[in-house]
């Protein structure tokens, strides 16, 4: 394949009619290049995302010791099937969804409970309690309440989601994939992202609204409705 | 569910498609029916502010720095691994 030759190559390839001036390792010459060139072009395109795939992953493990080993492992693996990514297509929903089956496949395990069966533990009356219309002036006090809770309340109310929430709600808010692209990372139909996301966010909005209660930025909590 | 006062579109049916509204996931004239009704029913638009708020609040807050000997430990390994592909002349 002579693809990405320079403006010299393609000089010095039209004057041997059309072959790269090799150095004596005939047909495995060009194979080397494109290896070569392969691997710049993953060095230039893939490395940007370190910072983004690191926040992830930190919102995967809740470690950041291991947030670290999971991004290099990540990369590793990523580097070894590039010749499979085709150029041009979605490479940040590529190089999520390799850490996201990283995770599963080398973090996982060591946690206790699979990430599948959280969702199902989370119950029903907190989606209940999150829904609907409720008084106007409680809901004034709830989104000034909200605005002000510092990161570290924030960051707390997402490590306490169960993983496939936090995470959909991550890609979404933090990363802002669309929905497919989030089925594509996850593994799973969109269906099941708005699925996800539907339930994470009332779940979130109640686990916010418990921090700002203890704060005191909003009315302690224990009564829905207008008073 | 409903605010009492009449919509093209049920409140019900507004605050299910919110999130993907937010989400900017609806197009062309639901997102104009969408958009209207919010402009409609203050209710509504209040749970729009208050989850567009959320969304805001989430992104400003979970963004995270990878610590710089990370980028190094990566690229070190990716150079090393393109010297084994592609030596120096000489080497």
């Amino acid at each position: 394949m002579l693809v990405h030759m320079d403006a010299e190559q393609r000089a010095g390839a039209a004057a041997t009619g059309g072959r790269v001036p090799s150095a004596g390792m005939g047909t495995a010459q060009p194979a080397r290049e494109a290896d070569a060139q392969r691997s710049a072009r993953f060095e230039r395109d893939a490395l940007p995302h370190l910072d983004a795939l690191y926040s992830a992953a930190l919102k995967m493990t809740r470690s950041p010791a291991e947030a670290e080993d999971l991004v290099q492992e990540t990369y590793l693996k990523a580097f070894a099937s590039f010749h499979q990514f085709t150029e041009g297509t979605n490479l940040r929903a590529w190089l999520y969804r390799i850490l996201t089956n990283t995770f599963i496949n080398s973090y996982r395990k060591k946690q206790r409970e699979p990430l599948q069966t959280n969702t199902e533990d989370v119950e029903d009356w907190q989606m209940a309690r999150a829904g609907g219309h409720t008084a106007a002036g409680l809901r004034s006090a709830e989104a000034e309440a909200l605005d002000r809770l510092p990161d570290s309340d924030v960051k707390a109310a997402l490590a306490a989601m169960p993983a496939d929430f936090r995470m959909a709600v991550y890609y979404a808010d933090v990363e802002g994939f669309a929905y497919k692209e989030i089925a594509e990372i996850m593994g799973t139909p969109v269906g099941t992202v708005m699925s996800r996301l539907h339930r994470g966010r009332k779940l979130l909005r109640e686990l916010l609204a418990d921090y700002a209660a203890e704060r005191g930025l909003i009315p302690a909590r224990g009564r829905e409705g207008p008073s | 569910m409903s605010c009492g006062n009449p919509h093209e579109l049920d409140c019900r049916d507004a605050l299910d498609r919110l999130y993907e509204y937010i989400d900017g996931e609806v197009r062309g004239h639901d997102h104009q029916v969408i958009a209207q009704h919010l402009h409609e029913c203050g209710p509504c638009l209040h749970e729009f502010d208050v989850e567009a708020l959320i969304k805001s609040v989430v992104a400003r807050s979970c963004w995270e720095q990878a610590p710089t000997k990370l980028r190094a430990r990566v690229l070190a390994e990716i150079v090393s691994a393109r010297i084994r592909i592609d030596p120096p002349v000489g080497s």
